[in-house]
């Protein structure tokens, strides 16, 4: 049972296509680990079926053809060799989602990052996000932190609290810019998550304030 | 932007589909006019709920408010019949 999971608006917007290619992987890879939110998302498409049966047969744009077909040339394509499940495990340290496995680039590795966390970037068509595996270590946590624009982390493996609540695996969280939070992984095991960002996060307090201009977009 | 989910697609898929678009069409009598409003402009005009908010110059929790009460009277409403 997943205690947090995709606010419902934002299943309606990945159900109706409207989210960009970042929030959209997270929301496609934590449906992997909630059935709740599958069947919501397929309520949401039968929701879409029904409606369009229920309208008065309207003529297309004279563009709706040249849309569509834009629309399917614009749909991300899976990377050519997907990792295995078991190989992208040995990489990450969990298994993650198949949606997430067609992101891994070929040479991934964790790479260090600021003050004990890891990265693995997953490379993204539309560079209005960022999207980034992000392992913490056991009890370690980030700097404090708001944002700038929105951010969005799946839990994938361990676990985190942010001083005000707990997300576990197949968690999502959300931090919109009027968040200030400071997440701490367990102190059992290092928390691997997916985080997606908007625009480049801006760490407050002291410590952070001076690491500020060492943060890549 | 969307992925295809991890279960594979088949043609019982398409059956319990087509099933559930027909439920739905009945379930959806127990939303408000607010709600359908709502769900129509997301499908049909391509628009994010912060964009339906803005153009129907409505509070953002409203308009995620009504999404998440649609949500869980068609929740609730399939359970029930499924009973």
């Amino acid at each position: 049972m997943i205690r947090h999971p995709a606010p419902s608006e934002l299943l309606l917007d990945y159900a109706s296509g409207a989210l960009a290619e970042g929030p959209a992987l997270l929301v496609a890879a934590h449906l992997a680990y909630s059935e709740e939110a599958r069947a919501d998302v397929a309520t949401l498409e039968a929701v879409a079926g029904a409606l369009l049966e229920s309208m008065p047969a309207e003529p297309l744009d004279d563009d709706a053809l040249a849309r569509t077909l834009a629309r399917i040339d614009a749909a991300p394509t899976p990377a050519p060799e997907a990792w295995s499940n078991d190989d992208a495990q040995k990489i990450v340290g969990t298994a993650i989602p198949t949606s997430l496995r067609q992101y891994l680039p070929r040479d991934a590795r964790w790479r260090s990052a600021l003050g004990g966390i890891e990265e693995i970037e997953l490379p993204l068509s539309d560079k209005t996000y960022r999207a980034t595996l992000m392992r913490i270590g056991a009890g370690r946590g980030l700097p404090m932190h708001r944002h700038a624009g929105s951010e969005y982390t799946l839990v994938l493996a361990g676990g985190f609290a942010d001083g005000h609540e707990r997300f576990d695996r197949g968690d999502v969280c959300i931090a919109d810019p009027a968040v200030e939070h400071k997440p701490v992984a367990d102190a059992d095991q290092p928390c691997i998550c997916l985080l997606v960002t908007e625009a480049p996060v801006v760490l407050t307090g002291l410590f952070g304030r001076l690491l500020n201009p060492f943060l890549k977009r | 932007v969307q992925f295809s989910t991890e279960a594979p697609e088949s043609a019982d898929h398409a059956a319990i589909n087509r099933q559930m678009r027909e439920r739905i069409g009945a379930v959806m009598q127990h939303l408000t006019a607010d709600q359908v409003e709502v769900l129509r402009m997301a499908f049909f005009q391509d628009k994010s709920h912060s964009t339906i908010a803005e153009e129907m110059k409505l509070p953002l929790g409203t308009v995620k408010s009504r999404i998440r009460l649609a949500l869980l009277r068609l929740r609730e409403a399939l359970q029930g019949d499924s009973l």
